[in-house]
């Protein structure tokens, strides 16, 4: 199956197909109108989408980092109280 | 219904797992911890409530971050909804892809700059607190959506079963809403000093 996204022959896709694609790809989402390899080779010609990728997967981890949250002692108490109660 | 011992056994062990996850969410949401700890709270009650509509085990995590947001949106949404989250909504929802892409073509390329040039680590260093307001300033529809996928690490299907929406709509918001949510942290960059560095240069 995945011989589909090995097997680019003459469909290069624009800077427009590759930042349409750019959040399924790294989200590793891609369906199957783009294949991988397409937005692959062009990020490898073009510098500008290049970068954008390497910002998103960037502030992906950012997003990531930022967002991680340890559930405050108080709140553990009360659900772990209230499953007891179930 | 009748619930079984290994329900609660499994249930507990579920919301012992995802506790974190569902906090962090609903702290996003609602912006305010005791009001986070509420939402939370109520949606695991309403969960074990339901429990028995959970039809498929491994599908533990968007069944319960949906009731987390059903209970967002009948409870605390409608005591906070601001004048633009409508047309964001609409905007999520409605508009063509193309239009979101089109919108980051003509972007100029200073965020691009900005991520390749010396002050990085600079940037990098207040980065956090900058995402944060970022993400907090998103309209709910794009905020969750990229929280589920981008934090919590549920796939496309897994947010679409979470939010009730079609797959293609999530697609979709999360085009828009990391092209917000860039748009957003190059205005908190520039508010935080890129300009002048950047001009200076």
């Amino acid at each position: 199956m995945n011989d589909d996204k090995k097997h680019t022959t003459h469909d290069d896709i624009g800077c427009l197909e590759a930042i349409e694609t750019l959040y399924a790809y790294l989200d590793g989402e891609l369906d199957d109108d783009i294949s991988i390899d397409q937005v692959e080779k062009h990020m490898e010609h073009c510098k500008s989408c290049y970068s954008r990728k390497d910002v998103e997967r960037a502030l992906s981890e950012h997003i990531r980092k930022a967002n991680r949250k340890e559930t405050p002692a108080a709140l553990q108490n009360r659900l772990r109280n209230l499953m007891t109660d179930f | 219904m009748t619930i079984k011992a290994d329900d609660k056994v499994f249930f507990s062990r579920c919301i012992e797992d995802n506790m974190d996850a569902l906090y962090g969410v609903a702290l996003r949401l609602t912006r305010r911890q005791a009001d986070a700890e509420d939402l939370v709270a109520e949606a695991v009650t309403k969960a074990w409530i339901s429990i028995g509509t959970l039809e498929d085990k491994g599908s533990f995590r968007p069944w319960v971050f949906r009731i987390l947001r059903n209970c967002y949106i009948s409870d605390y949404r409608k005591k906070s909804i601001r004048p633009t989250e409508a047309i964001y909504d609409e905007l999520a929802d409605g508009s063509e892809d193309g239009d979101v892409c089109s919108m980051l073509m003509n972007e100029a390329d200073e965020f691009l700059t900005w991520w390749s040039n010396p002050e990085k680590e600079f940037f990098a260093n207040i980065l956090g607190d900058q995402i944060m307001a970022a993400i907090d300033e998103l309209p709910d529809s794009f905020r969750v959506t990229i929280l589920l996928i981008n934090v919590e690490g549920l796939t496309y299907d897994e947010a679409a079963e979470a939010l009730g929406i079609p797959k293609g709509t999530v697609r979709s918001r999360m085009k828009r809403g990391r092209t917000l949510l860039q748009k957003s942290l190059w205005r908190h960059a520039q508010d935080a000093g890129l300009k002048t560095c950047h001009n200076s240069k």
